[in-house]
């Protein structure tokens, strides 16, 4: 038995800890833990129900536009306002959040998940072939941290220095809204404050530009971004499509000028299935195998709720019934994905309910699951109350679904909304089980999947922004609203569910007889994803991704406990971010 | 004046005038080693400066050749964000080029703590814990706190833990109330961005219950920041801001990596940035003047009436705009929330509440400050009145007297 603690697992917002325990060198029990406490709500009560936006989206300095959504939407419910915010303020509402969605993916992929992909083991695993040495040569140059030891050089990789001006681009591009980025003041309950003048507008789209020129340049050239969606995601694509397109690659050069963008580059050569089965190509990286949920005893579910308001006026805030009433479809799908040629399910918001008998919390009543609109958190009051190898060991909770754990985010999008793309490599991944000899067994769902699904819907996701820039925002003039006023209600609740980049988002608020916060309760996308255990002893969707994996893709290799890359991959698929996790409340 | 540390401005002629600084190289540009940035930054004006001087003073802090511990505590990242939007120099051009050696962040490094049984994995090349030992051991670097340091529950500080370490054979939590002590004790000097690392900020509202800390000040008190409770004596150069404009960041920086003096005010930040109050130079100003004041959001004028709290929050906003000059948050049409000042937030919230509504004036005749706010918007005099009103004068007293008149306005 060897037990692995990573500890900070940095790349991330901070505070999390993983521990897994090896036996006969697999992972055979984990734990996922947030290691800080912020008693971010409890600092609410009592305040003006008008000031949640500022404070809540203060949680996360990558978020800060979905939680004021979600913050604005839960007060508009409470004062029934939902329905009267004004379409040109939604269409900004959708402007701020397209770019928060584009510049929380670019970050994580460029910035956190894919520099792994240059850690010095690859090249000891790639430098026997020209093809490994030129992938190698690739990977390293395109997604080295500065600083960092990859095997060849210690500079910025080319990737990674395009990806910090591309946010910091983007950065600018939510400022003409939004005054500032991060926590611009721009999004109030009612609406926005801004109204964009011919000059922001023109701005914005020559901005917008740049950015789709970044995301064509990374992912998609040769191809345009409406060429590739056109060819993968519109309408009913060909499934060979992208078979056909990667045996059109040449070998002998693996540079990004030969067709062999980043997207290409990790499609390939991050599958086993792709790179050996379909191509029969020397190397790759086996990210198919890891981090999917294989078929043990224990459920889980792919859950999402709605996003990006449709471009009229008025929206409903918890209407999950409605499949058309936001851009992005709520569903949930069960985790054996037996229902793939069907529709996603809609999911009911009442099946929520957070569980912390593994958290540093306690429920003073009798409930062991209680939903979010009546929750409540009490701290573990004393130091020694806090030991990381005890029954208790987060600081995140542990929500489900109907009592099953959920992962969120954009796998779990594209899976309910069967985006084709991603739908397609999914099959491949099924049918090659049954194709090919034995031991070559691919889980539908793994850090591969999970990390084509964020650069698709950072492609996907960009189109709709080119609409929302282009097609419906337009230059204030006194026929405009941006804002209507809201009145409070007293002894009163509401709610706001959304989706955030990493995924589902919710807010919860009640408010007292003097309209002044009685309770306020907010349930992140990492509370889902790296939730610990529950009351029943299920795995949260980390932990339970990394039962049965070996140290590194290829096994276990000498010393591979002190540099486990098949942990690293995983965890930080999930884009993990515990600022927003672990802030909770006292409810009452 | 304020100087950062003694042994850091040893050798420097404080005082010497631009004409005998130029650089040999004929360029005609100042030579920038024993300049302080933020003072010709506001004297030239800060964008003007950074645009013609970058290159300078990217040559400068060159040959600082600093490391930078970059330490996170309880906060939302929105620092490190910001400090990525970095305009001039560009960031990555500052780690690269003009090698600030950014050599522990959390958020950003390649390594990562690694453990196994009871035993630290690997060597510095992969473990960050191991990393932040051995530069702390090895002293002589720039510390920078983002975030609030967590005190509870009873001082233990375990609602921060920031990592694992071995101690006596035991793997254990390090907390950052732990790591901040350690990291303090040996640095060349001390940094504490964004409101969080510099007075609590959000972090320490009130009603939470995590005691969390600013680094050398909670809210306006000196006594209750966590060096004080630690019982340690430092100096400290505060940036607030929730989140902190990246040029107040990276010119500071490079003011400290390079051992110049920073000219502060009364809570240490950096006088060049935070002289002015917000309201001074506001996009929106002339309709305050012209007393055309909204009522509700979104109608385009003075947001005095809103909650506007420009007028007692004191920062370069207007004039730097952010987000490489983008917008800021009056022009929006967002009220001033006061993110940059030491009672941030309770002292300005209801956030959309006016200044003399909000009981900011500490129970003085609403209509007298009322005036004083129209007079000191004029009349800087008043507004100081109004602002040490603001900020809570019963704390004030806490502080050493010898630390009043410092103040290099």
């Amino acid at each position: 038995m060897v037990r692995i603690v990573i500890d900070p697992v940095t790349r991330t917002t901070g505070g999390l800890r993983f521990a897994a325990e090896m036996r006969d060198g697999s992972v055979v029990d984990a734990r996922c833990s947030g290691t800080t406490y912020r008693g971010f709500e409890q600092m609410l009560v009592g305040r003006d129900p008008m000031d949640v936006v500022y404070y809540t989206q203060r949680i996360c300095g990558m978020c800060s536009t979905p939680h004021a959504i979600a913050a604005a939407g839960a007060v508009e419910s409470l004062c029934e306002a939902s329905g009267e915010v004004p379409k040109d303020a939604l269409v900004i509402r959708n402007i701020l959040n397209g770019l928060a969605w584009i510049r929380s993916h670019v970050e994580n992929l460029y910035l956190s998940f894919l520099p792994d992909l240059a850690d010095p083991f690859y090249w000891e695993l790639l430098k026997f072939s020209d093809t490994g040495t030129a992938l190698y040569g690739e990977l390293a140059s395109r997604f080295n941290v500065p600083g960092y030891a990859s095997a060849v050089m210690t500079a910025p990789g080319s990737a990674y220095a395009d990806a910090v001006r591309c946010v910091k681009l983007i950065g600018e591009t939510e400022a003409i809204l939004s005054g500032r980025s991060p926590h611009g003041p721009a999004i109030v309950p009612g609406g926005v404050t801004a109204r964009p003048t011919a000059s922001d507008l023109s701005r914005l789209k020559s901005n917008y530009a740049a950015i789709v020129d970044f995301l064509e340049r990374r992912l998609t050239a040769p191809l345009s971004l409406d060429q590739w969606l056109a060819n993968t995601h519109a309408g009913t694509p060909d499934p060979n499509y992208i078979l056909d397109h990667v045996n059109a690659l040449p070998l002998k050069d693996l540079s990004a000028g030969k067709g062999w963008n980043d997207m290409m580059l990790f499609t390939v050569f991050g599958s086993r299935m792709m790179s050996s089965d379909f191509l029969a190509l020397p190397v790759y990286i086996e990210l198919d195998t890891l981090g999917g949920y294989p078929l043990l005893d224990q459920l889980i579910g792919f859950l999402n709720h709605g996003a990006f308001y449709r471009v009229r006026d008025g929206y409903a805030p918890l209407d999950a019934a409605q499949a058309d009433a936001y851009q992005v479809a709520p569903g949930f799908t069960a985790g054996s994905l037996q229902n793939l040629f069907a529709s996603a399910e809609s999911p009911d918001p009442a099946r929520i309910a957070e569980q912390v008998g593994s958290s540093f919390y306690t429920y003073s009543g009798a409930g062991l699951a209680v939903p979010p609109a009546g929750g409540e958190t009490i701290p573990a009051g004393s130091a020694a109350d806090i030991d990381y190898a005890g029954q208790k060991y987060s600081f995140v909770k542990a929500p489900r679904y109907g009592g099953v754990p959920c992962e969120v985010g954009p796998m779990a999008r594209m899976i309910n909304s069967r985006e084709p793309f991603i739908f397609n490599i999914m099959k491949m991944l099924h049918d090659s089980n049954s194709r090919f000899a034995a031991g070559k067994r691919y889980t539908m769902t793994s850090v591969y999947t999970r990390a084509l699904s964020r650069m698709q819907e950072t492609l996907v996701v960009a189109r709709w922004l080119g609409d929302w820039i282009n097609n419906d925002l337009e230059v204030h003039d006194s026929a405009r609203r941006y804002c209507v006023p809201v009145t409070l209600k007293s002894g009163r609740a509401g709610a706001c569910l959304t989706e955030a980049p990493r995924g589902m988002l919710g807010h919860w608020i009640r408010v007292d007889h003097n309209s002044r916060i009685a309770g306020y309760q907010i349930v992140s996308p990492t509370t889902w994803n790296a939730s610990p255990r529950d009351n029943e002893t299920r795995y949260g969707p980390m932990e339970l991704s990394t039962i049965g994996i070996k140290t590194t893709p290829r096994g276990n290799m000498p010393g591979s406990e002190a540099n486990p890359l098949s942990l690293y991959h995983i965890i930080r698929s999930f884009d993990p971010c515990v600022s927003c996790a672990v802030h909770t409340i006292r409810g009452k | 004046m304020y100087t950062i540390s003694k042994t850091m401005v040893t050798g420097f002629a404080l005082g010497d005038g631009m004409d005998t600084e130029r650089q040999k190289d004929g360029s005609g540009l100042p030579a920038f080693g024993r300049r302080t940035f933020l003072t010709m930054a506001a004297a030239a004006g800060a964008a003007v400066f950074l645009a013609s001087h970058a290159p300078a003073v990217a040559a400068a802090v060159a040959d600082a050749d600093k490391k930078i511990l970059w330490l996170r505590g309880a906060g939302c990242g929105g620092c490190t964000a910001s400090f990525l939007n970095g305009g001039n120099p560009d960031i990555l051009a500052a780690i690269e080029n003009i090698r600030i050696e950014l050599s522990y962040h959390d958020g950003l490094m390649g390594q990562q703590g690694i453990f196994i049984d009871e035993k630290q994995g690997n060597t510095e090349r992969f473990n960050s814990i191991a990393r932040m030992d051995n530069l702390i051991n090895a002293g002589g670097y720039l510390l920078v706190v983002e975030g609030a340091i967590p005190n509870g529950p009873d001082g233990s500080g375990k609602y921060g833990v920031i990592g694992s370490r071995i101690r006596n054979g035991q793997i254990e939590s390090l907390t950052m109330k732990t790591a901040f002590r350690d990291a303090a004790e040996n640095a060349d000097a001390i940094l504490a961005i964004g409101t969080c690392a510099a007075f609590g900020g959000i972090s320490a509202a009130g009603g939470s219950a995590t005691d969390a800390r600013g680094v050398a000040y909670t809210g306006s008190s000196r006594f209750k920041g966590i060096m004080g409770e630690l019982g340690m004596k430092k100096d400290v150069i505060n940036v607030p801001g929730c989140p902190p404009h990246p040029d107040w960041l990276l010119l500071t920086i490079a003011d400290m990596v390079t051992g110049a003096p920073i000219e502060t005010d009364d809570y240490r930040r950096p006088a060049a940035f935070f002289r002015e109050a917000v309201h001074t130079s506001c996009p929106r100003r002339g309709y305050y003047d012209d007393a055309r004041r909204d009522g509700s959001l979104a109608e385009g004028r003075c947001l005095y009436n809103l909650g506007c709290k420009g007028p007692v929050a004191y920062a370069d906003c207007p004039v730097r705009r952010w987000n490489a000059g983008a917008s800021m948050c009056t022009q929006t049409g967002g009220p001033c929330i006061a993110c940059v000042e030491p009672e941030f937030p309770d002292a300005f919230s209801p956030f959309f509440s006016r200044i003399e509504d909000r009981n900011l004036l500490g129970g003085i005749n609403i209509d007298t400050g009322a005036k004083i706010i129209l007079g000191g918007a004029v009349l800087g005099a008043g507004i100081h009145a109004v602002k040490r009103i603001a900020i809570g004068d019963s704390d004030r007293e806490e502080e050493p007297p010898k630390e009043k008149g410092k103040r290099g306005l």
